[in-house]
Parts: C-alpha cells; sequence; structure tokens
C-alpha cells in the first residue's frame, strides 16, 4: 500500500478512538449497561483492529 | 482552554434558555467558532469529569433543542434530564454508526483491489466495523424503546 493509504488508516484509527470515546461517555451519562456496554466492546474491537493494520502498514 | 470560558459557558446555559450555537454566541458575546470550541473541550470525557458537568449533544432538524448543562459522576438525572441526554445520544450514535458503516464499505473495496495479508487485515477491520455499527444501532434501538 502507498504512504497515502498508510496516512488513510491512521485516520481512521483516529476516527475509530474519537468513536470509542463518545461511546465511554455515553456509558458514564446514560449507565454503563446493556447494549451500549457491548457497543464499547465492539468499538475497542475496531481500535485493536486498526492498531494491527498501522502497524502492519509501518 | 481558560477556566473563565467553562465557568462563562456554565453561566450561560444556566441563566438563559439556549437552543442554538447563536444563542449562546449571544449570551456569552464569543464567536460561534469560540461556541463551538468551548463546548467540544467541556464535551472531552477527562475535562467533563474534572468539572463535574458536561454539555450532551442535542439533536439536528427541526424543533427546539436545549443546550443543558447536565451534572455528572454521582450526580442523579432528573426524568426531563436523562430524556435530554438520550435524544442527544441518539442523534451521536447515529452518527457513530454511520461513520462504522461507511468505512467498513471503503475497507472491503480496498480488500478486493489488495491481496496477501493487508487485504485479510482491511476485511478483518471491517468486519469489526460491521460489527460495531450493528451493535450501535442497537443501542439506538434500546435508547428509543
Amino acid at each position: 500500500m502507498s504512504d497515502d493509504a498508510a496516512v488513510g488508516v491512521r485516520e481512521l484509527l483516529t476516527a475509530a478512538r474519537d468513536q470509542q470515546a463518545t461511546l465511554d461517555w455515553l456509558a458514564r451519562t446514560l449507565g454503563n449497561v446493556g447494549p451500549i456496554r457491548r457497543a464499547r466492546r465492539y468499538q475497542r474491537n475496531v481500535v485493536e483492529e486498526l492498531e494491527d493494520l498501522v502497524e502492519l502498514l509501518a | 482552554m481558560r477556566d473563565e470560558m467553562v465557568e462563562a459557558l456554565f453561566d450561560a446555559l444556566t441563566d438563559y434558555r439556549c437552543e442554538s450555537h447563536a444563542d449562546i454566541a449571544a449570551a456569552t458575546g464569543w464567536t460561534s467558532w469560540t461556541v463551538s470550541g468551548v463546548l467540544a473541550y467541556i464535551r472531552r470525557p477527562e475535562v467533563a469529569s474534572e468539572w463535574g458537568w458536561t454539555v450532551p449533544h442535542v439533536p439536528r432538524g427541526p424543533g427546539a433543542h436545549l443546550f443543558q448543562v447536565v451534572a455528572i459522576d454521582n450526580a442523579a438525572l432528573d426524568a426531563d434530564q436523562y430524556d435530554h441526554v438520550r435524544r442527544g445520544a441518539v442523534s451521536t450514535l447515529r452518527l457513530v454508526t454511520t461513520e462504522n458503516e461507511n468505512q467498513a464499505h471503503a475497507l472491503e473495496l480496498a480488500a478486493r483491489l489488495l491481496g496477501g495479508p493487508v487485504a485479510r487485515k482491511l476485511r478483518n477491520v471491517a468486519r469489526a466495523q460491521a460489527g460495531a455499527a450493528a451493535m450501535t444501532e442497537i443501542v439506538i434501538a434500546d435508547l428509543l424503546a
């Protein structure tokens, strides 16, 4: 992949971390129970997969 | 961000009825750009925790949507406050869902053009994002139930 693609993947990682922070905030505000708890776990998985991809492209 | 600006936002939202960034700008004397910046700042989890309050996202679209200070951590929300937060949460979760769906689609397309371990990894990420999008849809349904 090109350098541009690597930059794009890093931007995706930043966006995914922002989404994680949003879900964390909602969980703190609304209560970390039920679906939102699972949603945070799914989003954490996205962040971890993207971190692996960034490493692979480094 | 200066503490006085955070305090000024608190005063504006508790002393006046602010239904838009323009209302907050009028109450504080700030530009819309500054209003957006201070709101984004107080919504950061570590900042909100430090101050003990935040301003939930409000729904977009027609209708009056009140920007409101909501206490966090150990503070009980009353029914109106909870409903306000819930509606803002649905709006925010829809954005998160759409972003994940779009990114999953884009990564799946990119994977088709590539081979090897990178393509496999792209598909893993796409699957993870599709799963996350499906899960936030469930959260939305739960909040609207």
